[in-house]
């Protein structure tokens, strides 16, 4: 198929992209997809090798600015309070994420109508509750029955993650206060699973590459089966722009690859490439009928970027808690506090996600705390109290989506191919501050009431944007959002968008679960009106 | 790095790293430890070398205005006052080396075998760790649901 036209062109070969190509696949329908990065194999991981901690600050570092790898793009993030984290591979950043994997709440699709804020999503959490079931199964989800924060969801295809003396430490706190928590759905095997998963063995520092394959990237978990289904996988195809004609349709995708400028044709173009990849790709696909960029008649292609701002509040214990033993980001975690409470002063709320540590490096330099371990004669007494004598809760805010948090298109900087970079504009709303004030202060009292003798916070630290969504919202209104409620844009009919851009509001979870089924459920779409599209 | 360092550079290196990161008991001090590593370093990257440079220049520099000596000179407790002075005057820099260090001091091979075997690489063995305990959640389940319904 490769120099024929395909049903569906998808750019971006990550969470949602590896996702969407799957499932379309499975229906027959002729797919390709063009990725700016490649394959990483496993032997890329360094967990097992002796300098292995140094590749978090080198080619695993979650910065594209600070790892510039050539598949990677550069992103001004100077005005912004908040660094975006991406990583540019087959699986996207499924490849260096923790694999976290709750899923929005019920009232996270309708803050307009409980909160009276921001707007409420077109659909609702039992619509999306088939596809985050398959997704669970395709990834490979370990977790709990019985989570008291969500409704009854499908039996979790795996036992849940060992806790260990860290997790029972914090849990212990947890009980102490009569706060609800629960151990986290993680997309990380207990099992044996899928095409040679293997089960976790509990080696931590899941940001450095899963050499077991124990943890889901969509390159283990959607691609094998996609491409035996005839997917048509191109690597480092770096897109430049879309091309549409005077009936507002894509006609084609031109693209870079060794160094020459292509262009591809497609009946259907599917973006997928992140919420700050995919508005700079719309944002660069200027034309005249699209002067300020495709898809762009309502002005919000860009507009209303959130990140989750977050804060680390870390305790140490006298005893030590094996803090490197386990996944960094899955251990347990408490919703108690995420539903809106009036008499807090805010709306809306926020998850504490307990993390774990990763090795002395990561110890030396700060961990979680971002306070490097003092130098001078001190320094190995710090160092013994605090390396696996540590517990992080993270508070994970809801993030309003604001229309002055953006991402537009630098001036100035480029890629290695010349196209030109995305700037990020961001400033941590007031609601958000009040909400990090009361998460900071319920994680403190939890990491005391656990035993901690000593609480130190980082608070919206700049290395803090995993999570990038809003900047191209869904929506019925054409006015008020880029892409309706199937994730089509309103002003292309044959353009869709399946990535964290097309979030209306944040939730305060870990959105890899929420985006996928979304993608998904867009997928499934396409699928059953693929005639009329 | 060799071309960059002069022989009183060196030593004053040497004593340095001493000195962020001292031996203590069976811990090597980072002079033992770190000295090739920085050089390496330095010698594979311009921006690493200016920062040892800096660094270096900046702490003799102070030794010189102050002490009227080189640094290799001066008494042991004036030499931590002096680097606490320059980690004062230039912190983002002080603190690039300060990385520099632990980066290779907690990367090498001797001191991560007397930190333990908590400290090694995780892969491909892995960390021992019990089975989860359905038992624990048994007072979270009593507490019901906490969801909000729409």
């Amino acid at each position: 198929m490769d120099n024929e036209q395909p049903d569906v062109l998808i750019i971006g070969a990550g969470a949602t992209g590896g996702a969407v190509a799957w499932s379309l696949s499975q229906a027959g329908i002729s797919v390709m997809c063009l990725d700016q990065g490649d394959w990483v194999k496993p032997t890329r991981y360094h967990t097992n090798q002796p300098d292995w901690e140094l590749s978090r600050w080198s080619d695993f570092h979650p910065d594209p600015n600070e790892r510039n790898l050539d598949v990677d793009y550069p992103v001004n993030h100077t005005e912004s309070a908040i660094a975006p984290l991406m990583y540019n591979a087959v699986g996207g950043s499924t490849i260096h994420w923790g694999a976290h994997f709750p899923r929005y709440h019920p009232s996270d699709f309708k803050v307009r109508t409980l909160d009276g804020v921001a707007d409420d999503f077109p659909y609702n959490y039992e619509d999306l509750v088939p596809f985050f079931d398959l997704n669970d199964r395709m990834m490979g989800v370990s977790g709990l029955d019985g989570d008291p924060f969500y409704p009854p969801k499908s039996p979790r295809p795996m036992p849940p993650l060992a806790l260990g003396k860290h997790g029972e430490t914090i849990a212990k706190g947890f009980d102490a206060l009569g706060w609800s928590w629960w151990p986290a759905d993680a997309a990380i095997a207990t099992t044996a699973y899928g095409e040679g998963r293997q089960a976790c063995n509990y080696g931590s520092s899941c940001d450095l590459g899963c050499t077991t394959g124990a943890k889901a990237s969509t390159d283990l978990a959607y691609w094998p089966s996609a491409l035996r289904a005839g997917v048509v996988l191109k690597t480092r195809a770096r897109v430049r722009e879309l091309v549409v004609g005077d009936d507002d349709r894509v006609q084609a995708v031109l693209y870079y690859q060794d160094g020459r400028l292509h262009e591809q044709r497609a009946r259907l173009v599917i973006v997928a490439c992140n919420g700050v990849g995919t508005p700079r790709l719309l944002l660069n696909s200027r034309s005249n009928r699209f002067p300020d960029g495709l898809a762009n008649r309502s002005g919000l292609v860009g507009k209303n970027l959130m990140y989750h701002p977050a804060a680390f509040v870390t305790g140490y214990f006298d005893d030590p808690l094996q803090s490197n033993y386990g996944p960094n980001s899955n251990s347990v975690y408490s919703h108690h506090f995420y539903e809106t409470d009036q008499s807090r002063g805010f709306v809306r709320g926020y998850q504490l996600q307990v993390t774990r540590d990763s090795g002395p490096l990561w110890a030396a330099h700060g961990g979680t705390s971002g306070g490097r371990i003092p130098w001078g004669v001190d320094h190995h007494k710090v160092f013994q109290e605090r390396f696996n004598h540590s517990l992080n809760v993270a508070v994970l805010t809801e993030d309003l989506p604001e229309e002055h948090n953006t991402i537009t298109i630098d001036p100035v900087l480029t890629d290695s191919d010349g196209i030109p970079a995305p700037k990020a504009t961001y400033r941590v709303g007031d609601n958000t501050n009040k909400i990090l004030d009361h998460g900071v202060a319920r994680a403190t009292e939890v990491l005391e009431a656990a035993g901690a003798r000593e609480v130190t916070v980082n608070r919206v630290p700049k290395i803090g944007g995993w999570h990038l969504m809003g900047t191209a919202r869904t929506g019925t209104d054409p006015g008020r959002s880029v892409v309706d409620t199937w994730g089509r844009a309103h002003d292309v009919p044959n353009l869709f968008l399946v990535d964290g851009s097309v979030l209306v509001t944040s939730g305060a979870v870990n959105v890899t679960s929420t985006i996928q089924a979304i993608a998904l459920r867009t997928a499934d779409y396409i699928k059953r009106t693929r005639r009329q599209l | 790095m060799d071309k960059f360092l002069t022989d009183i550079q060196k030593a004053g290196l040497v004593d340095v790293l001493d000195l962020i990161i001292p031996r203590l008991g069976e811990m090597p001090g980072a002079g033992q430890i770190v000295f090739e590593y920085v050089e390496a370093a330095a010698c594979g990257s311009a921006a690493t070398a200016r920062v040892v440079l800096d660094t270096l220049m900046a702490i003799e520099a102070a030794a010189g205005s102050g002490y009227g000596k080189p640094f290799t000179e001066i008494a042991d407790t004036e030499k931590v006052a002096l680097l606490e002075a320059v980690e004062e005057q230039r912190p983002s820099l002080f603190g690039e080396f300060v990385d520099l260090v632990y980066d290779g001091y907690y990367t090498d091979a001797f001191v991560i075998e007397r930190l333990g075997p908590d400290a090694g690489k995780p892969q491909p063995e892995g960390r021992p760790i019990a089975p989860f305990d359905p038992q624990i959640v048994v007072s979270v389940r009593q507490l019901g649901p906490r969801y909000r319904t729409v």
